[in-house]
């Protein structure tokens, strides 16, 4: 009995079978790799990460809200902790957090967009340990375009969770954030070097890129990496850096074939809604309606934080979240130039009541260690003869006097009584008078004003392909690389480019004779504020500010901290993400 | 004695089509006059074998012994580790069957058992031992192959060592008694580990790590009375579990997040250990600029207090704060109750018959989530609010109410909101104990000379009322959360659950 069993069992276990199965909707790296373009599908699979929804842990791709989307997050990440976006209110939507600089390491907005970054670091490294160099002119151009991706992927990471590459300069005990070049980089101790180290390596990754650029005719569109995209990162990189020299060299390496668009402007209006199409885009991240996060959650794409089309119906009508406005700072940093084409491209209020009356608002501190700061806002108010504007807030008239500040006006309170710390209606004397327009109530009131620079393309109001990098910005390093060499005339010559395309001229000139007049300390300073117009809601400001030692001044309307944020400040450096810090033990921010 | 060998195969085959388009213009009905959204398809192939044996031998109808072993192969597993061997033995003793026994007619049956095998475990998505890319992205018009996993050729399976000892009594004739002791140990578990992000995952199946869980049940039923007018039986039954992590990879701890609550893996301790800052309540601060008083939420700033080893088994408090960023994440409790189980009892007096039944659990700490939209003192303009006079001693701080200043347990309502009073902390962790009456029935047999003179095999009429009573300190609708996890929730979260309906029913059972 005991035989026969044992036999049998025997016998059955020699019944052995295939078990190697394989999914059919996904392929191996074995399969991609005996695959010769196979570094094609890799590639812009790197790609399709800054815009394509992914699944983080638990959370389904589009959980709760199709809010993970790359370049959503690191939209708000940066310009909302910037002077020139005012947020309407609170909201689940964690955005709000690293707005107030209160950020959170375990909200979503943090972990994916670290968990991302590295994503790309990861498919780079896996790309250039497969490709062969000089195998031909199509893989040499990936093999650039993999360093390039490499570089941005740890320039987005450093430049977020560590402190300014000049903080670390001066006091050369800033962290880095962990780098990843080569796939032998994964099984080593998680590390965190110095902020110097990680830009050493970003420059090295885009000196590296720049050598596999060069062919012609190679994957030439602009929602590719490019050898001008690699040099234009490149002098970013060092103007971050303060190797002023270099920066300039590669921007005039550029200028030197520029296209002509760049200096005779182009239809600022139309950009957003084809900007592979125009010359003045340098890379670009390709966004499509086809693509899911936009069937899925059209209202999550960062145009929808912006703007909503309900009401307006510029282009298809479809509503987006519309929560994020121009902070009244750069409004009126607009306004001194009327005629600005930028401003009236991109700037909307909705439902202006358009028979000539005004909105005074000004900043009103609601409470002291919760602070954040809504808006006292009284509407439907006419202007004196002398342009004062008399209103009633609280039971009390005040007036706001237009008042010549540098040749620019503005509107003042001259009022003891308007300006206290317990009673007082404003935390400042200086007011804004505006047409007379909408306001969103919520926990405070928020005049509107949309923005629709991310909207429009394909006629769909809240898809763009945002430009990552673009002519636009290198005049501006250049203007800034001239300033800080003492080349005021130049600076101020490559500032003058930018105003002329936006039509700006005559008085509206910046020159060496009257930017003091004009209330600027230094030519520095007119280039600063040129790029905050220039590139306004693109990522841009929060780092322009704190790179060149200068504070962040918040005190304006917006469900924020009312007051100024040092450069030094710690929080400046988002947390790093729980998840990391509880799998690898590397030193948290701030701490 | 009898004995079996098997061989058991087993093969799966699926394909799937589907598409989906958006913005149907009115009245069509076809997919092609629409906006594409998606075409999906796939073909998926699974199998899996195994070569099994059992034998039972049992002597004198008293000793019963049972032995076994299976080999099981399963696809889902990588090349090096696909085979598993499960062998089980146990045995029983039915005790009243004894000579001796005779002379104890008080006890009618007495049995004792006890088993220890081991068991297998590969319930967990296909092909996650490779490294696959996904290809349903697109980018610029083209196919974009994106990285989801990386691989581990080793995964195996999860397996369980089982010990279990337990007696099966009935005395007086009428009670059974059932009393049962387990160990289980569960190891080389399937889990989805956490990788640091920075290595561009942030997780991969991996066998990691050993859970012990131990417990008593112990279920009582019998009759108090039985006679021919008049009849009470009652059930309870009754069950303890621990259960604690063993070991982890690197003995490093794992904090699990969904939906942005945490819970922290961590040996030594309870597998559904809540993770978030503590909640320190309310605090009346004075602004010397505005000379005004708010009443501001708190956290707890904590050391961990580490063992000789280095294992944090507890916190010391520093100090408190005012932002939830700056609180220390701690371990705050766990969702796992001490002891849960029911009872039910009937009365019968002629054809009267009233039956009840329940059940309980205590110990266990819910996540009220919800309360972080509905509780969040201002954050939601937008939403409706909690009624803070719930019989919970909650209290709202007020700049009026001096009294509040000391009792807050909530602070000053601010509209928007934004300094993290409503996010995940013990602030939202509650006491879970529950006791619920499930049903409570009473049913009149109507005599059968009745019934019979109509012709009718037996009547019955009866109210039955579900969900009549639940007696919880919890403020959400039900209690009864839960231990199931699933890809959003942690077990032992509570959001937005449905309430339990109370339902009464009016009934007759007629019989022919």
């Amino acid at each position: 009995m005991k035989k026969i069993f044992t036999i049998g069992f025997a016998a059955l276990l020699m019944v052995s079978c295939n078990m190697d199965f394989y999914p059919s909707d996904a392929m191996t790296s074995s399969q991609l790799a005996d695959n010769p373009s196979s570094a094609i599908y890799t590639t812009d699979g790197i790609y399709s990460l800054f815009k394509d929804y992914l699944a983080y842990k638990g959370e389904s791709a589009d959980y709760p809200n199709g809010r993970n989307q790359y370049l959503r997050h690191y939209y708000q990440l940066t310009e909302l902790r910037s002077d020139n976006v005012s947020v309407s209110g609170t909201t689940s939507d964690p955005f709000v957090h690293p707005y107030d600089y209160q950020d959170v390491p375990t909200e979503e907005n943090i972990y994916y967009t670290w968990w991302l970054a590295y994503k790309v670091i990861y498919g780079a490294n896996s790309n250039i340990d497969a490709i062969t160099p000089g195998a031909s002119a199509e893989s040499d151009h990936l093999l650039g375009e993999n360093y390039f991706l490499r570089a941005l992927g740890h320039f987005h990471l450093v430049t977020l969770f560590s402190m300014p590459y000049v903080y670390w300069k001066d006091h050369q005990d800033a962290l880095g954030i962990p780098i990843h070049r080569g796939m032998d980089s994964y099984s080593g101790e998680v590390k965190r070097p110095s902020v110097g180290q990680v830009y050493d390596e970003i420059v090295l990754d885009l000196i590296e890129a720049q050598k596999y650029l060069g062919a012609e005719g190679v994957r030439t569109d602009r929602g590719y990496a490019s050898l001008d995209a690699a040099k234009a990162l490149l002098a970013r990189v060092y103007l971050y850096m303060e190797k002023n020299q270099e920066c300039l060299d590669i921007c005039n390496d550029l200028m030197g074939h520029a296209p002509s668009a760049v200096t005779a402007g182009y239809d600022y209006a139309a950009f957003p809604t084809k900007t592979f199409d125009f010359d003045e885009t340098i890379w670009c991240v390709r966004a499509s309606q086809i693509d899911k996060f936009f069937t899925t959650h059209p209202k999550s794409a960062i145009g929808s934080m912006y703007y909503d089309d309900a009401n307006i119906k510029r282009f298809d009508g479809d509503g987006g979240w519309g929560e994020h406005y121009w902070s009244e700072e750069l409004i009126e940093l607009f306004q001194r130039y009327p005629e600005d084409k930028r401003f009236a491209a991109y700037f909307v209020q909705p439902s202006p009541t358009g028979d000539g009356k005004v909105m005074v608002t000004f900043p009103v501190k609601t409470k002291s260690s919760n602070t954040y700061c809504s808006s006292g806002i009284v509407h439907g108010l006419t202007p004196a003869a002398d342009g004062s504007v008399e209103f009633t807030y609280n039971g009390k008239t005040y007036k706001a006097e237009p008042t010549d500040v540098n040749g620019y006006t503005q509107y003042i309170v001259n009022d003891a009584g308007f300006v206290s710390n317990k009673d007082g209606a404003s935390v400042q004397k200086k007011v804004y008078v505006r047409p007379d327009g909408s306001v969103r109530a919520n926990g405070g009131n928020y005049p509107i004003y949309f923005n629709c620079k991310f909207n429009g393309q394909e006629g769909r109001t809240n898809l763009t392909s945002p430009a990552i990098l673009r002519w636009g910005e290198v005049v501006l390093n250049r203007a800034e690389a001239k300033a800080k060499l003492g080349d005021a005339k130049g600076a101020l010559d490559d500032v003058n480019i930018i105003r002329h395309r936006a039509g700006l001229t005559g008085d509206a000139d910046f020159t060496e004779a009257n930017y003091q007049a004009r209330g600027y300390k230094d030519v520095l300073d007119v280039v600063l504020d040129e790029r905050r117009m220039e590139l306004c809601f693109e990522g841009h400001r929060y780092f322009d500010v704190f790179r060149n030692r200068k504070d962040m001044d918040r005190r304006y309307v917006g469900f924020h901290e009312f007051g100024t944020i040092k450069w030094t400040d710690p929080r400046i450096a988002l947390l790093i993400p729980l998840d990391e810090i509880n799998s690898s033990h590397i030193p948290q921010n701030r701490q | 004695m009898n004995a079996i060998v098997g061989w058991e195969y087993g093969e799966g085959y699926s394909r799937g089509l589907g598409a989906a388009g958006n913005n149907f213009p009115a009245g069509q009905r076809s997919l092609s006059n629409t906006i594409m959204s998606k075409i999906t398809g796939s073909d998926y192939h699974s199998r899996s074998w195994a070569v099994l044996g059992q034998a039972q031998y049992s002597y004198l109808g008293k000793y019963i012994a049972t032995a076994s072993i299976r080999y099981d192969e399963s696809y889902k597993f990588g090349p090096y580790n696909r085979g598993g061997w499960f062998p089980g033995v146990s045995a029983a003793w039915i005790i009243s069957k004894e000579n001796f026994m005779q002379s104890l007619p008080a006890i009618s049956f007495l049995k004792l058992r006890a088993g220890y095998g081991k068991t297998g475990n590969d319930n967990i998505p296909a092909f996650q031992y490779q490294d696959t890319f996904s290809l349903s992205a697109q980018y610029n018009g083209n196919s974009a192959a994106v990285l989801q996993r990386q691989a581990n050729f080793y995964l195996g399976w999860e397996e369980a060592y089982m010990a279990s000892l337990g007696i099966d009594a009935t005395i007086a004739n009428n009670w059974n008694i059932t009393v049962d002791l387990y160990n289980t140990i569960n190891s080389r578990i399937l889990l989805e580990a956490p990788q640091p992000p920075s290595s561009g995952f942030f997780a991969r199946f991996e066998n990691v790590g050993k859970v012990q869980n131990m417990g008593v049940e112990l279920a009582v039923d019998g009759a108090i009375f039985n006679t021919k007018d008049f009849g009470w039986t009652v059930g309870l039954n009754l069950g303890f579990n621990k259960n604690r992590v063993k070991e982890l990879p690197n003995h490093d701890d794992m904090v699990m997040t969904k939906s942005e609550v945490s819970q922290i893996l961590r040996e030594g301790q309870d597998v559904y250990s809540w993770y978030m800052p503590k909640w320190a309540g309310v605090e009346t601060y004075y602004d010397e600029d505005e000379e005004e008083y708010y009443g501001l939420p708190c956290w707890e700033t904590a050391e961990e207090i580490k063992d000789a080893n280095g294992k944090v088994i507890g916190y010391n408090k520093t100090g408190t704060v005012n932002k939830y960023n700056q609180a220390t994440f701690q371990v705050v409790g766990s969702a796992s109750p001490l002891f849960s189980g029911g009872l039910n009892t009937a009365l019968r007096w002629k054809g009267f018959t009233l039956s009840m039944n329940g059940s309980y659990m205590v110990g266990n700490k819910i996540y009220n989530k919800t309360r972080e939209t509905m509780d969040g003192d201002g954050a939601y303009t937008n939403l409706n609010q909690m009624s803070l006079n719930n019989g919970l001693g909650w209290v709202r701080w007020d700049k009026n109410k001096k009294s509040t200043w000391k009792t807050a347990t909530h602070p000053e309502p601010v509209a928007g909101r934004s300094d993290g009073t409503n996010k995940a902390s013990s602030r939202y962790l509650e006491d879970g104990s529950f006791f619920r009456l499930r049903n409570v029935t009473l049913s009149y047999d109507i005599p059968t000379q009745l019934t019979q003179k109509i012709k009718m095999g037996g009547a019955r009429v009866y109210v039955s009322a579900d969900n009549v009573l639940t007696l919880s300190r919890f403020s959400g609708m039900d209690p009864e959360v839960g231990m199931d996890a699933d890809t959003y929730h942690h077990a032992g979260l509570y959001s937005s659950n449905y309430p339990v309906p109370m339902s009464v029913v009016l009934g007759i059972d007629v019989k022919f």
